[in-house]
């Protein structure tokens, strides 16, 4: 009995660690520096062509 | 004696998880918070770049500087205090053609940051054509990447008419506004001397989407003044990238009239789908219904997919 309360009480531990760590991955994002404010060489390929998009530059 | 580990497993437990829970119900809205702060900070909010040239528009009674009534230092200290930015800004536009200097001494009375940035672009912009080497050290100068590089835009445009291969060249320096400057000013020339902007697309500089979007800004430019002098010049581009000019005609003239612009689209046989495409994206923020209905139209299945992609985005 006490060792399937005490592996039980692991098992919850352990699932309640990964739901914090889950949940708190996002709390601290990395600042992120609008398109306009880099230079041309800081922005991918992706995120040029969407913006290009976007505002009518290319299909 | 031997239940009591027991109970403050239990407990510790218990403690745990409640702990865990109220800990996650403070720090969750913390993070949609920053989250939304961050999305916040993305283009594409409140004010689109590029286009800039122009900027943000000065409110009513502001006017532009330029064919307004004269403004005046005495106008606008004047001003209530959330005018008077945009008004220094106007009278510096309406006195850098007679006196680029005392332009820029009016733009020192803004305070340091991005309205007295966008203030020496607007300068350098309009000295450009008379006074170029002036006009690019006042770019050089402005300390932020951003309206650095939209000093150079501006710089390109205000020379494609006269200076097409001195035009480009300053995009070079638009920083993240690259792409757009060289599909602009591209067009712009186009406008006045098609065989030169042909000339700067042909070479086929830059990555993949600088070189598509040069053809891009021959359709879009020529389409806003007439759709069949636009065709003509999609036709005469590469193979590879006749597609994409057209869509840019589809766009330049949708701007005009989207029912012109659609049954324009509907002579151009093989891209037709492609001038349909661009009258479709240029409905996006007007008329996402008929935005739809349009790409749904679309005949070639890559194309039809790509369009609709786009209506969700």
């Amino acid at each position: 009995m006490r060792r399937i309360l005490l592996a039980s009480a692991g098992l919850v531990l352990l699932a309640a660690g990964g739901l914090a760590a889950w949940r708190l991955n996002g709390v601290e994002p990395e600042p992120v520096v609008p398109l306009d404010e880099r230079s041309f060489e800081q922005i991918s390929e992706k995120e040029h062509e969407d913006w290009l998009r976007k505002l009518g530059y290319t299909d | 004696m031997s239940t009591l580990p027991f109970s403050a497993l239990v407990l510790l437990c218990v403690s745990l998880l409640l702990g865990t829970r109220f800990a996650l119900g403070w720090m969750v809205p913390v993070a949609a918070a920053r989250q939304a702060e961050v999305e916040a900070r993305e283009p594409g909010g409140a004010m689109e770049v590029p286009p800039k040239p122009g900027g943000l528009a000065p409110p009513p009674g502001v006017g532009t500087g330029s064919g307004d009534a004269a403004l005046t230092p005495a106008t606008c200290d004047r001003m209530p205090a959330d005018l008077r930015g945009t008004c220094w800004q106007a009278l510096a536009r309406q006195t850098a053609g007679a006196d680029p200097e005392e332009a820029l001494r009016v733009c020192e009375r803004l305070p340091e940051g991005a309205l007295r940035e966008e203030c020496h672009a607007d300068v350098a912009e309009t000295i450009a054509p008379r006074a170029r080497a002036r006009a690019a050290a006042v770019c050089a100068s402005i300390p932020t990447t951003k309206w650095r590089g939209q000093c150079h835009f501006g710089m390109g445009l205000a020379l494609a008419e006269t200076d097409p291969e001195g035009a480009i060249t300053f995009c070079d320096s638009a920083e993240a506004f690259r792409t757009f400057c060289r599909h602009d000013v591209v067009g712009e020339i186009a406008m006045v001397n098609l065989p030169a902007a042909q000339t700067i697309c042909a070479r086929e500089e830059g990555n993949t989407l600088t070189r598509k979007t040069c053809w891009h800004g021959i359709g879009k430019y020529l389409a806003r003044r007439d759709m069949a002098e636009a065709a003509g010049a999609c036709l005469v581009s590469p193979a590879s990238w006749q597609a994409l000019c057209f869509h840019g005609l589809g766009w330049g003239a949708a701007e005009r009239n989207v029912d012109d612009a659609l049954e324009g689209c509907a002579t151009f046989g093989e891209y037709a789908d492609n001038c349909r495409h661009g009258v479709a994206n240029q409905l996006k923020r007007s008329d996402p219904a008929r935005e739809q209905a349009i790409c749904e139209s679309l005949t070639q299945p890559d194309a039809r997919a790509k369009c609709l992609a786009f209506v969700t985005q």
